[in-house]
């Protein structure tokens, strides 16, 4: 997997302005100590560590909602190639994943943590200058969000985008205008960027990605509902020949099946599948660097 | 003869088909600005209890501005007239002055035929910040959203054009911020009751005025749009 580490995507973040909250970057720590962390970020406050490598990987370990105490512990017990990258801890509301390309931005933002195994379908949103086009998919149940905070952990509940998150992902990329374009320069390519809304940072770039779908898919429609489509449900099912449509859920923990699943749809020839959840969820992007080509399938 | 839009079921034969229909939506529970209907042969012979009326109306109710909406032989199931019958927006609370443009401008034939079963409606004007048209078709709907109150009826560009299908929702706006999500997902809602209750696919003229759809008028649609076909 090629492209930048996250240390240097902070780099990157940090010089078009684009980095919200203090993040403080160990490169390849021998030893970090509680009382570094405590002066940086204050004594009481609680941590999220992430880990980085020299290049764009994903699913690394990390830590969230960790005293300093504790965030060192960890810290200290990583394999030396990691790089550790510290932030203040705050409640996620809501996640986007940003395509960034020349005249076009397309968001695509779920209710709280957007994780590889989240299955939520995304509301998307493409900003052409003036002109906006969203598309949301309201089921007969408000979807399941998953949620963290330091009392409960991990939980989810019932939770959906409104126009306030949409107003604050395109107030956001309004006013970030410059700064996207010019990392676009920088970079050369389209470029995709991970983003927390939290109360007390607002949307906040956490990963950079150098890789972005094909302009085209945005404009290629959706997967029409009336062809027959054949549902893959689970990563041990039979790869079907004709239109798929992935309707699967892999944790962050569990990358390796991931990684076995799409090796088995390209030795079985799938050149295109069909996703609910976001053309830029991890999913997507693991598939299409694979070589398969993901549109959107809704309704 | 006189009536309260909001407080009796009025009938197509003595109101014409905008003010009974009105008064049905208002009777489901939907918000339906006030108004209070005149009978156009009543006004023909005189308008001197008409301005009472109306200024009793006009006291009680205490609309900001008014509109005057004319109510005779239009929102037909094959003829709908959209567009081709009066209505009056802007116009001060003031029941003379209402009372003398109804009298000069709109008791004509060309708008009331001969008077019978047709009336004028004196109407509250709905202060929004979006105004619009909704038509369904098969369980779809189809929103155009303007900031004017006659912002898309009068042809002007719409600021939002929406598609509900099913549990899809597909917005376009251009411009500033619009809350569109909330704004489409009623505006379903109301409009598949409506058609409904009606038994038609229906056309309604419509206000948001942030926390509610308030129903201006519905009529059958008579023509589909063309982003059906397509």
């Amino acid at each position: 997997m090629s492209g930048m580490g996250k240390s240097e995507v902070v780099t990157v973040l940090e010089n078009h302005g684009l980095l919200r909250m203090p993040v403080k970057v160990f490169r390849y720590p021998a030893s970090v100590a509680s009382w570094q962390l405590q002066k940086l970020f204050g004594r009481d406050t609680h941590l999220v560590v992430r880990t980085g490598a020299d290049s764009e990987e994903r699913n690394l370990p990390r830590l969230v909602g960790a005293t300093a105490e504790t965030a060192v512990e960890w810290i200290n017990a990583l394999p030396p190639m990691l790089s550790v990258l510290v932030q203040p801890y705050d409640h996620v509301l809501f996640s986007v994943e940003l395509a960034v390309y020349e005249g076009l931005h397309v968001a695509e933002a779920v209710p709280g943590i957007w994780e590889l195994d989240n299955r939520l379908a995304p509301l998307v949103l493409q900003i052409r200058g003036d002109r906006v086009d969203l598309t949301a998919t309201d089921g007969g149940e408000v979807q399941r969000a998953r949620f963290h905070d330091p009392h409960h952990g991990l939980h989810e509940r019932p939770a959906r985008i409104d126009d306030w998150q949409l107003a604050t992902v395109l107030e956001w990329t309004r006013a970030q205008h410059r700064a996207l374009n010019a990392t676009l320069t920088d970079l050369g390519h389209p470029f995709g960027l991970k983003l927390h809304y939290s109360a007390r940072f607002g949307l906040s770039p956490q990963n950079l990605r150098n890789t972005a779908p094909d302009i085209d898919t945005w404009h290629r429609g959706d997967h029409p509902s009336t062809t027959e489509t054949t549902v893959v449900s689970s990563t041990d099912a039979p790869i079907p020949v004709g239109p798929t449509l992935l309707d699967v859920s892999i944790a962050r923990e569990d990358h390796a099946e991931l990684t076995a699943f799409v090796h088995r749809l390209r030795e079985a020839g799938t050149r295109e599948v069909c996703l609910r959840s976001g053309l830029l969820s991890h999913l997507a992007i693991n598939l299409r660097e694979a070589g398969i080509t993901v549109r959107s399938a809704r309704g | 003869m006189v009536a309260d839009l909001l407080t009796q079921e009025l009938e197509p034969g003595r109101w014409g088909f905008k003010a009974a229909r009105l008064s049905e939506v208002a009777d489901l529970g939907f918000p339906v600005p006030p108004a209070l209907c005149l009978r156009a042969d009543d006004l023909a012979r005189g308008t001197a209890e008409a301005v009472t009326a109306t200024k009793t109306w006009l006291s009680l109710y205490r609309p900001r501005r008014v509109v005057i909406r004319t109510s005779a032989y239009e929102d037909l199931a094959d003829n709908a007239q959209a567009g081709r019958t009066v209505s009056l927006l802007n116009c001060p609370p003031d029941a003379l002055a209402l009372l003398r443009t109804i009298d000069q401008d709109l008791l004509t034939t060309e708008n009331l035929g001969d008077g019978s079963g047709t009336c004028v409606m004196v109407q509250e004007q709905v202060e929004a910040p979006f105004y619009g048209v909704a038509f369904t078709h098969e369980r779809r709907v189809l929103v155009e959203a303007a900031q004017q109150p006659d912002g898309v009826t009068s042809g002007g560009t719409p600021q939002i054009r929406a598609q509900a299908e099913g549990a899809r929702l597909a917005v376009d706006t251009s411009g500033q911020l619009v809350p569109s999500l909330v704004l489409v997902r009623r505006l379903r809602r109301v409009c598949l009751l409506l058609a409904d209750h009606f038994g038609f696919d229906v056309d309604v003229e419509w206000a948001w005025t942030g926390a509610t759809v308030v129903v201006l008028q519905i009529r059958p649609v008579t023509g589909h749009p063309l982003e059906w076909v397509s």
